[in-house]
């Protein structure tokens, strides 16, 4: 029995690993482990009043710490029966695609890119590759920069709050914004071009079933109360437990998820898949050019569909900047009730976020959050399985460790930040 | 401290300086850069920065200045020192540390400067504690002093000539 073990699939959040068992030519067993103790965060809001929660519940992450925000506000909202005007909806999407575009180039430029090009990392892409990095660097900067003037700070920012904003970004911050976006485009196209010049390898595609929350109006985003699923189901957002089915696993902190007894993806790749048809614009020719049904079976295209989204993104923060402007700008809404329950749901970068919260006497009683990445575990499990098989059958052994690592990359996981420091361990053990 | 400052000095007299000051200023002595860029930001508002103005923006700006040869990053660094020490690290020596989810690593930045002929130092200085929510501690907030008193001259010619 030959073990590979990749021990320390680590990030800065927390730790994970992946440990593949063949015997021969086959593959006995893959397990992905999340080695990052429970936070227990679900239990440490209860008894919390919501203005609490919004302070907590975004330290669950560093990167995706709006989508965790936005995603309480919606939850603890409908709990109130608080109804938000236009334009603060607007303004609070706007932040979400500022996440997006951050967290995306973090992913294709710095995480992804250096493995299609054969990097160790972006480091050593600077002399060949600079203008890539500065551009990844650009991108990520101005994702940040929209976060800031959103949530009025970088990382964890605290404008955002029940009923509306502390403060609506000014008109000179908007506008500054919608031509940065504007700028930007060109480099997104340079990106998009750039991950479909890649030979993605055909050994890891499988079929399985994707999962995105479905916009209203036949539009493109990141933001819906019903969930689409790629077996033509559409479920409610307070339906999610049910559809995506949480279990505990033994090996591993992060919970696992499937959908009918099946694992299935959400991300990028999911949202294209299921809604590429809906872009417009630069985003939406690409779609319509590089779209193809491997898309729907091959993880690697997570990528490009990332890169795909960074164009859509900068093209709509013109539209939503100009809509917002349009309108008057509006008083926090109070809620008139201390009690209730409500689901909220946004896309993260990575996927669909779930936040529950039950409230009584204006206190939390109950909270479950699911993030994208515990929803994706056991189909980066089934890829890798798949991997593993179709290489092995070849007689292809060669940089293994690598390919797998790849394979986790792709699907961007919190654990895939620091994957470029991956211990390897390789060992051939008689079990 | 002789030393430092001599060397100090050497940095900023002979180039183009633009100092940021990195660091969490909501954990003690981590914030000390942030501090240092903020008590000289009024006297060069187009050379002093702050990581919170947006490193990658920064960076790039600097990248396509002239008058901007020479980048000195002042941060937190425990480099083993007594609480307080300066030390100054050439480009070279940043450590390798990887691109994390939140930030891009000082070397990448550093690395992108080299390449467009740029020099890049780090001055650091040792924390002697990185508590949540606590203050800069007294040994910190005199070598912090220290370095804005070194600058200061520097920078009110500067902006004069």
């Amino acid at each position: 029995m030959k073990r590979i073990f990749i021990k320390s699939l680590a990030r800065v959040e927390g730790h994970g690993g992946i440990t593949v068992k063949i015997d021969g030519k086959k593959v006995k067993d893959v397990k992905v482990q999340i080695y990052e103790g429970p936070r227990l965060i679900e239990k440490l809001v209860v008894g919390k009043s919501p203005e609490d929660v919004l302070n907590i519940v975004p330290r669950i992450c560093g990167i995706c710490t709006l989508s965790h925000r936005y995603a309480a506000l919606k939850g603890l909202e409908k709990a109130l029966n608080i109804e938000v005007p236009l334009r603060t909806r607007l303004t609070r999407d706007l932040m979400l695609i500022g996440e997006i575009i951050q967290s995306h180039s973090l992913h294709i430029f710095f995480l992804s890119l250096p493995d299609f090009l054969g990097y160790s990392s972006a480091m050593d892409m600077v002399d060949n590759y600079g203008e890539e990095v500065k551009r990844g660097l650009a991108m990520k900067g101005f994702g940040y920069r929209l976060m800031e003037i959103i949530s009025a700070r970088i990382i964890h920012g605290e404008n955002p709050i029940l009923g509306g904003f502390g403060a609506h970004p000014s008109q000179k911050v908007l506008v500054e914004i919608k031509e940065s976006a504007e700028k930007l485009v060109s480099d997104a196209e340079k990106i998009v071009e750039l991950f479909a010049s890649f030979d993605y390898p055909s050994y890891v595609e499988y079929d399985t079933t994707f999962m995105a929350l479905n916009p209203p109006d036949g539009k493109y985003g990141f933001v819906s109360n019903s969930i689409l699923i790629s077996t033509d189901e559409e479920r409610s957002v307070e339906e999610y437990k049910e559809v995506i089915q949480e279990r505990v696993v033994p090996y591993s902190f992060a919970k696992r998820s499937r959908y009918n007894g099946e694992p299935f993806t959400v991300g990028a790749i999911a949202r294209i898949n299921l809604l590429g048809e809906r872009l417009s614009g630069k985003a939406g020719d690409y779609y319509k050019k590089l779209y193809s049904k491997r898309w729907l079976r091959n993880p690697f295209f997570n990528n490009l569909a990332q890169a795909i989204e960074v164009l859509y993104c900068l093209e709509t923060i013109p539209k939503l900047v100009d809509k917002i402007m349009g309108l008057e700008e509006p008083v926090v809404k109070k809620p008139f009730k201390d009690a209730g329950t409500g689901t909220g749901a946004v896309e993260a970068p990575r996927g669909t976020l779930y936040h529950y919260y039950s409230m009584k006497d204006g206190l939390i009683t109950d909270c479950d959050i699911a993030t994208p990445t515990a929803q994706n575990l056991d189909d980066i499990e089934r890829c890798l399985r798949t991997a593993v098989g179709n290489l092995l059958s070849k007689g292809i052994e060669d940089d293994l460790e690598l390919k797998l690592e790849m394979i986790a990359r792709a699907y961007d996981p919190c654990i895939s930040c620091s994957a470029h420091l991956v211990k390897v361990e390789t060992s051939n053990n008689s079990d | 401290m002789t030393n430092v400052k001599k060397r100090l000095k050497g940095l900023i007299d002979s180039k183009s300086v633009v100092v940021i000051g990195l660091g969490n200023p909501d954990r003690a002595d981590d914030g000390v850069g942030i501090e240092v860029a903020k008590k000289l930001k009024e006297l060069a508002p187009d050379r002093i920065f702050l990581e919170q103005d947006g490193l990658e923006g920064v960076v790039l700006d600097i990248l396509n200045r002239k008058d901007a040869e020479t980048v000195l990053f002042i941060d937190a660094v425990d480099f083993g020192g007594r609480a307080g020490e300066i030390q100054i690290f050439s480009q070279a020596t940043f450590s390798p540390c990887s691109i994390s989810t939140h930030k891009v690593s000082l070397q990448l930045l550093s690395t992108l400067l080299k390449k467009e002929g740029k020099a890049s130092y780090l001055l650091g200085i040792q924390p002697s504690t990185l508590d949540f929510d606590s203050k800069i501690s007294d040994e910190v907030k005199k070598s912090l002093e220290k370095v804005v008193e070194i600058f200061t001259p520097f920078f009110n010619h500067s902006e004069r000539g």
